[in-house]
């Protein structure tokens, strides 16, 4: 991949995945300074993994990989340190949200509750919450389709678990 | 649409317009930034692979005889100087084949990685007993090349002084990342493909 293809690429994924990039370091990252490293990291992966794309699979399905992939591996110093030098930009564009309070606080909840997941199945959840169907969820995650079903039910179960034992506590 | 998905969706609107406003330009900037320091960090490293190589000939050509003695102090000091500069030409190219590995599955990127990080701790304990043979061998090497006037006691003293720190710092680099980096690592992506594997019930296999 030639450099402009690179920047083509990686503009257009940006234009169009940048919400799934958020959503993956919201879902990961417990606090706003975490949140802000995990993003750059991820962005940092997705223009390092670009020349590595053929094709073969839709970008989307890339996007969800590189974001997964990294996400699951991010506890790395050397990165962050080197991301937090070189990458300077708007991150609270993205980072502070302006839903309303009420919707805000809603949306904490359901993020910290997929916080207690296990790593796969928070990867498996924020792929079905996004959409994408099991088929698509066994291209990203690497699962039979069957597995990644199983996975899904308990997963679900056990985040409105969270949900409604935190409920119950504000109550 | 549960209520799940519908608190979900409630953030895409805000997304969508904060995407629009991120700047693009300045980011695709750092990141280009980002590759240049990349590649200027493995520079350093082969400059200082050759300015330590250099370090080695000056101990060679101290040596008043071309005694194996005096090859022997030389070589070893090459264990240190290899552990420094394999680590990190060894970290960028392991930077790169991670990157390549992104765009590959979870599970199978998992794997790979795994016997990745496993691979590399095994390099790195063969490299601190290495390390340590050559801690051992220090003394009895200074001792003979002194006794056999090969070098001023002086001039063997500083090198071995000089060689003992090295050896120290690069040991010290290693176990660092030995203990801190490397099985943590480890450990998260085992219990990663642990958590990949088929539940009870699920009566399906992962392909291989």
């Amino acid at each position: 991949m030639k450099t402009s293809e690179r920047h083509a690429a990686f503009q257009a994924w940006l234009c169009a995945h940048l919400g799934t990039l958020v959503k993956v370091a919201r879902a990961f990252a417990a606090t706003d300074a975490d949140r802000d490293d995990l993003l750059q990291e991820l962005l940092v992966a997705l223009w390092d993994a670009a020349p590595s794309f053929q094709g073969q699979s839709q970008a989307s399905t890339f996007v969800y990989r590189v974001a997964h992939n990294r996400a699951l591996n991010w506890k790395r110093a050397r990165t962050r340190l080197l991301g937090r030098r070189t990458l300077h930009t708007e991150w609270t564009l993205l980072t502070a949200p302006d839903e309303d309070a009420a919707t805000r606080e809603r949306l904490e909840q359901l993020y910290a509750a997929l916080r207690t997941l296990e790593p796969l199945d928070r990867t498996l959840m924020l792929l079905s919450l996004d959409g994408l169907s099991y088929a698509e969820m066994s291209e990203v995650s690497g699962l039979t389709a069957n597995h990644v079903g199983v996975r899904l039910t308990r997963a679900r179960a056990q985040l409105k678990r969270v949900l409604g034992a935190r409920e119950e506590g504000h109550g | 649409m549960d209520e799940l998905e519908s608190t979900w969706a409630a953030q895409d609107a805000h997304l969508a317009r904060a995407s629009v406003a991120f700047v693009h330009d300045e980011l695709v900037a750092g990141l280009r930034r980002r590759a240049s320091w990349e590649l200027a960090k493995l520079l350093y490293a082969l400059l200082s692979g050759v300015v330590l190589a250099a370090f080695v000939v000056w101990i060679a050509v101290t040596r008043r005889s071309p005694e194996v003695q005096g090859v022997w102090m030389s070589a070893a000091l090459l264990v240190p100087v290899y552990a420094l500069i394999a680590l990190r030409v060894r970290a960028s190219l392991q930077g790169r084949a991670e990157a390549r590995r992104l765009g590959h599955t979870v599970v199978d990127a998992a794997r790979v990685s795994l016997s990745a990080v496993e691979r590399e701790e095994r390099f790195t304990r063969r490299v601190l007993w290495a390390q340590a043979l050559t801690a051992a061998l220090l003394p009895v090497l200074v001792w003979r090349e002194a006794t056999l006037g090969l070098v001023r006691p002086g001039e063997a003293l500083a090198q071995a002084g000089l060689l003992a720190s090295l050896l120290g710092v690069a040991a010290l680099l290693l176990r660092y990342r030995l203990q801190r980096v490397l099985r943590p690592r480890r450990e998260r992506l085992r219990a990663l493909l642990g958590g990949a594997r088929p539940l009870p019930g699920d009566g399906v296999s992962i392909p291989d």
